[in-house]
């Protein structure tokens, strides 16, 4: 534990943060150019469902991070009830827009993907219904943060919540192998190994750790801010008391 | 890629929403930052002040 708390400390994360935080962009923006020009330009059209398959190379790394978030923000709350590090807190709660963000991205693109594929924007099926309730998921977890005044119970509830919530991280996963579902089932993680050409897969994953680079810049910033913030509240809730 | 090809209008649209969507989150995660980095500054100073005008601050 003690190279967590080592690493975990507020004032060591900011100057760790200032000091990754412009290589962690360079990676993830060369990630994104790579990625967006094989899938766009050299990965081949699908035989079947031509060029729309190159939803595929937003739709699916947003999916992907969206399921990712939620575990790092599940795998925090259990780090900041077991062992009340407040930075995990911090940290769970920084994740939950980025991931919620992401998250309504795999709606979206799933839907304008679904209606020229399968004639509809929408179907109340396994793999899409826990897609949407990682959704609110999201809002609910973001919901007790906005409405709860006490930082220390808002964290108890909310990672509650997370851990809870993290049920819906395999349902999601397992749903098309679990019930039959509209959706395609696993084509890259799988117990056989991917079941997609080379030529498409390669952009498919550069585009997944490009989504996961930008939830680490993006993140790293959130958990700089959320510091700030609560040193501000401590300050004013300290002046407020010394005033009275 | 053939633009040309149909349903390319929701290729074109998903890229446009992914691209707005996280556009709209950098903006608003940088916003916070800079709003947080801004009001910490300021009470910085406020701090200092006082202690200037009480003579606490260091020799």
């Amino acid at each position: 534990m003690s190279s967590i708390e080592r690493f975990a400390n507020p004032t060591r994360f900011m100057r760790l943060q200032k000091a990754v935080q412009p290589w962690v962009w360079v990676i993830t923006f060369a990630l994104f150019g790579v990625g967006l020009f094989l899938g766009l330009t050299r990965a081949p059209a699908d035989y079947q469902q031509g060029e729309t398959v190159r939803i595929m190379y937003v739709h699916v790394p947003a999916a992907w991070s969206a399921l990712m978030v939620y575990s790092v923000m599940a795998l925090a709350s259990i780090i900041g009830i077991v062992f009340r590090h407040p930075l995990a807190d911090i940290a769970a709660k920084a994740a939950a827009p980025i991931g919620a963000v992401f998250c309504f991205l795999a709606l979206a693109t799933g839907a304008l993907w679904g209606k020229p594929m399968w004639g509809t924007w929408w179907v109340w099926d396994a793999r899409l219904t826990s897609m949407f309730v990682l959704f609110l998921l999201y809002l609910g977890y973001m919901a007790i943060w906005q409405a709860i005044d006490d930082p220390r119970r808002a964290s108890r509830i909310a990672a509650i919540v997370a851990i809870v919530g993290f049920i819906n991280v395999p349902i999601v996963k397992f749903s098309v192998d679990w019930w039959y579902s509209l959706h395609q089932p696993a084509s890259v993680f799988r117990a056989g190994g991917p079941t997609i050409h080379a030529s498409i897969l390669t952009p498919l994953l550069i585009m997944g750790l490009a989504f996961s680079f930008l939830f680490l810049a993006l993140h790293l910033i959130a958990i700089r801010s959320e510091i700030g913030a609560r040193r501000i509240r401590q300050t004013e809730l300290a002046r407020t008391g010394a005033l009275q | 890629m053939d633009f040309s090809a149909p349903h390319m209008g929701f290729v074109i649209s998903s890229y446009a929403v992914t691209l707005v969507a996280l556009c709209g989150l950098a903006v608003w995660i940088f916003a916070r930052a800079r709003s947080v980095a801004r009001r910490l500054r300021q009470l910085e100073d406020e701090g200092a002040e006082r202690r200037r005008n009480t003579g606490q601050g260091n020799p």
